[in-house]
């Protein structure tokens, strides 16, 4: 088990990305966080060749997320990533958005997600492999949502 | 519930999953909130005015169901609760040819001051509104 989080995603903050409000609007936290998911599957093993080999992918079920501070224009951030658990078929996983300058943590997103056969676009099971890879990342993360403590 | 989004998704908004990616879930999610804003009193014009802003603290959603490009959508919204700075609502979009609920989403959003961007109260129209909104409709 590390005891860390990965850096599964680093970048900046548009104008296109903030809103009338003058702040980076919700939508693109969402895109960002998305993004970050992908770089991490890929160090869990689900590269993209692999889930293009073996007919095989992702598909998010639930998301939450607590917005911390606003992001402006210009801001440099890095979302890091960590494993909570897997089930038979899926993992679910905390990603922590910071804003790169200031250490400030931005916002935090927990998501489930499950494995998909993508030709019959049903849940299948996880491999032994991806989740035993998936333990190597796993991580203890105090989360703001008292009914899905790790 | 008020209809507060109503579009189309795109061959550009599919992700490498073959499915419609989790952003442009979230894309119309925020279209709504903007309507839903504006039929609450909390128009485009009272936001550039520099007395309220809006920002949001949490958001949780569920992703019930994969849409693809072509697939017809709406959002409907309802409040769930008005605290003195606090708004909740839930948004839920749905898929205009099947009927079917594709995804669920709780926003709870803070009112601001932009001078000072801390908290402050709601204007008091925005409680009138929203009586008069959901009263109808219930």
């Amino acid at each position: 088990m590390m005891d860390a989080l990965v850096e599964s995603y680093r970048g900046t903050v548009y104008p296109w990305h903030c809103d009338h409000m003058g702040h980076m609007n919700v939508m693109w936290y969402v895109g960002k966080f998305d993004e970050g998911t992908w770089n991490f599957f890929s160090m869990l093993g689900m590269t993209p060749g692999y889930l293009r080999e073996n007919r095989r992918g992702m598909a998010a079920v639930d998301q939450r997320i607590a917005y911390r501070r606003e992001l402006h224009a210009g801001d440099i951030v890095t979302v890091r990533s960590g494993i909570l658990g897997t089930s038979g078929r899926s993992v679910r996983f905390v990603h922590e958005m910071r804003n790169a300058a200031t250490d400030e943590i931005a916002a935090l997103t927990l998501l489930t997600g499950v494995f998909i056969d993508t030709g019959a676009r049903k849940a299948c099971a996880l491999p032994q492999p991806l989740r035993d890879r998936c333990e190597r990342f796993k991580v203890v993360y105090d989360l703001p949502w008292q009914d899905c403590q790790t | 519930m008020v209809e507060t989004a109503r579009g189309t998704l795109h061959e550009w908004q599919r992700d490498h999953m073959g499915h419609i990616n989790v952003r442009a879930y979230c894309e119309l999610f925020e279209q709504a909130c903007w309507q839903f804003y504006a039929m609450l009193g909390l128009t485009a014009t009272v936001l550039r005015s520099g007395a309220v802003h809006l920002a949001a603290v949490q958001q949780n959603i569920g992703y019930l169901k994969e849409l693809y490009p072509g697939d017809t959508v709406a959002v409907r919204s309802h409040m769930l609760e008005l605290r003195e700075k606090v708004l909740r609502f839930r948004h839920e979009l749905w898929n205009t040819d099947t009927g079917e609920v594709c995804a669920t989403c709780e926003f709870t959003v803070v009112c601001l001051d932009p001078q000072a961007r801390k908290s402050r109260a709601f204007p008091p129209e925005v409680a009138e509104k929203a009586r008069a909104l959901f009263a109808q409709k219930r």
